[in-house]
């Protein structure tokens, strides 16, 4: 069946068979390759992408049934030129080491710093707490996040 | 198989189609339970309904008595609600500890219900707080109490051209201070190794509500003054745990034991 879907800004329409996810709709369809699969259902958060404004496993939402909506994916989140705070961020601190979770860090942390100006290390490290990381142990991602915030001007709250 | 997919719009269309296609259509919300189960060939429905544009069935509601929490509501719509965290805390609690912001995004209270999990961790909270459902189909409605709502595992009373339309929980003011909800063990995608307890104080008793140890979820109530031996008697009174591979049956009675005396310590 053919869908809408209005992907990183564009409207796309695609033909999709039975069961594709939209995790294979971007990779396959879209040429997307940002997005990467890891446990491929709902654990891992390595597939995260922002379904009509909030971050969601796309391994797990079937393309047939989101006609119409709107996702971004981390190709939407970057800049045509250079990289965002947040993967400058990751980089400095060394957040990045095989790089196969980084996308999902990425928007998880993208959406969580657009929708606040102040926010606790305990608001923040929930909001990632749907991504795994087999490589950093956590705090050098949370350092590059942190460094993110500063360059945005966030602000951190006493717990 | 080749699913056939139906995407609705409104709720009209909705129970059109579930009358049309009865047993044969799964109805999809968040598709957190339902396409995990799919993708380990668990489930292959025939055709599926997608629900995510019906907006009838989206949202929380204060009527007078009542607050209403339609069924496609997310769970983390429900946690961010001021009122239901301020008076309906161990439903917020329970939302707030469930999977991952991501699985909380997409994930709907209407499809915890309906995936009739004895682990399930939104209905334990409901079950203290005397929940009613709000059941739909294209003949008529009707509202049935939370407890009879279950058969068993994976098993609801739901007839096949039925849909849930709303959870309706009786105005209340189950604070922070008494009353919470509590769940030992990790949960991941089709893992039941968890045992929950929701509790209410109601003046000199403790009413709880377990999940994870017994078919559907069980209840109880304790007066607070009652001593250990008492407890635990009132207790296995209302639980049946299983032995399986998460977790043995001695593990899963001791471990609802030890809280509900913790809660019992906390609350002298
Ligand atoms: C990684 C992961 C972690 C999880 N962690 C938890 C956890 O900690 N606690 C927990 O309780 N659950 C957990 N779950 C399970 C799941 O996320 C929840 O049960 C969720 O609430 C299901 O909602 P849904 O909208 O995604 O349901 P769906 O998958 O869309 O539906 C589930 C079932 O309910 C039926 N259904 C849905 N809506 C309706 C309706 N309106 N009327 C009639 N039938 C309906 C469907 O047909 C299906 O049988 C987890 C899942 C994953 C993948
Ligand atoms: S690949 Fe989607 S959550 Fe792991
Ligand atoms: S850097 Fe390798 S999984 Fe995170």
């Amino acid at each position: 069946m053919e869908i809408r879907l209005k992907v990183n800004g564009e409207w796309k329409t695609i033909d999709v068979s039975s069961k594709e996810t939209l995790l294979q709709v971007l990779r396959e369809k879209l040429h997307l390759m940002g997005t990467k699969e890891g446990c491929g259902k709902g654990e891992c958060g390595a597939c995260t992408v922002i379904l009509d404004g909030r971050p969601v496993p796309s391994c797990i939402v079937i393309a047939a049934t989101i006609d119409g909506s709107e996702v971004v994916t981390v190709e939407g989140l970057t800049p045509n030129e250079g990289l965002n705070p947040i993967q400058n961020g990751l980089i400095e601190a060394g957040g990045v080491q095989c790089g196969f979770c980084t996308p999902g860090f990425v928007v998880s942390g993208t959406d969580f710093f657009k929708k606040k100006d102040k926010f606790t290390i305990s608001e923040l490290k929930r909001a990632l707490s749907g991504n795994l990381c087999r490589c950093t142990g956590y705090k050098k991602i949370l350092d590059g996040m942190l460094i993110a915030a500063k360059k945005m001007g966030k602000e951190i709250k006493d717990e | 198989m080749n699913n056939i997919f139906i995407n609705v719009n409104n709720l009209n269309d909705l129970l059109t189609a579930k009358n049309e296609y009865g047993k044969k259509a799964k109805i999809l919300a968040g598709g957190t339970d339902l396409v995990v189960r799919m993708k380990n060939k668990m489930m292959d429905p025939e055709v599926i309904i997608s629900i995510r544009k019906v907006d009838e069935l989206k949202g929380i509601h204060s009527k007078k008595n009542d607050l209403i929490i339609g069924s496609l509501t997310t769970h983390s719509e429900i946690e961010e609600n001021s009122s239901i965290k301020k008076n309906y805390y161990p439903l917020f609690q329970a939302v707030y500890s469930l999977g991952s912001p991501q699985i909380r995004n997409l994930g709907t209270i209407g499809g915890n219900i309906g995936n009739a999990s004895p682990s399930g961790d939104t209905i334990p909270p409901l079950y203290i707080m005397d929940a009613k459902i709000k059941l739909m189909s294209k003949n008529g409605e009707r509202i049935v109490d939370i407890k009879n709502f279950f058969k068993g595992p994976g098993k609801t009373i739901l007839k096949d051209d039925e849909i849930i339309h709303s959870i309706i929980i009786p105005k209340g003011r189950w604070t922070k201070k008494i009353s919470g909800f509590y769940k030992v063990g990790k949960r991941n995608a089709l893992a039941i190794g968890v045992v929950s307890v929701a509790w209410i104080i109601k003046e000199d008793t403790i009413r709880f509500s377990f999940g994870g140890v017994s078919p559907t979820i069980s209840t109880t109530e304790i007066k607070k003054n009652a001593n250990k031996k008492k407890v635990e008697k009132e207790v296995l009174k209302a639980i049946s745990p299983i032995d399986d591979i998460r977790g043995s049956k001695n593990y899963r009675r001791d471990v609802i034991l030890n809280i509900v005396e913790k809660i019992k310590n906390d609350n002298p």
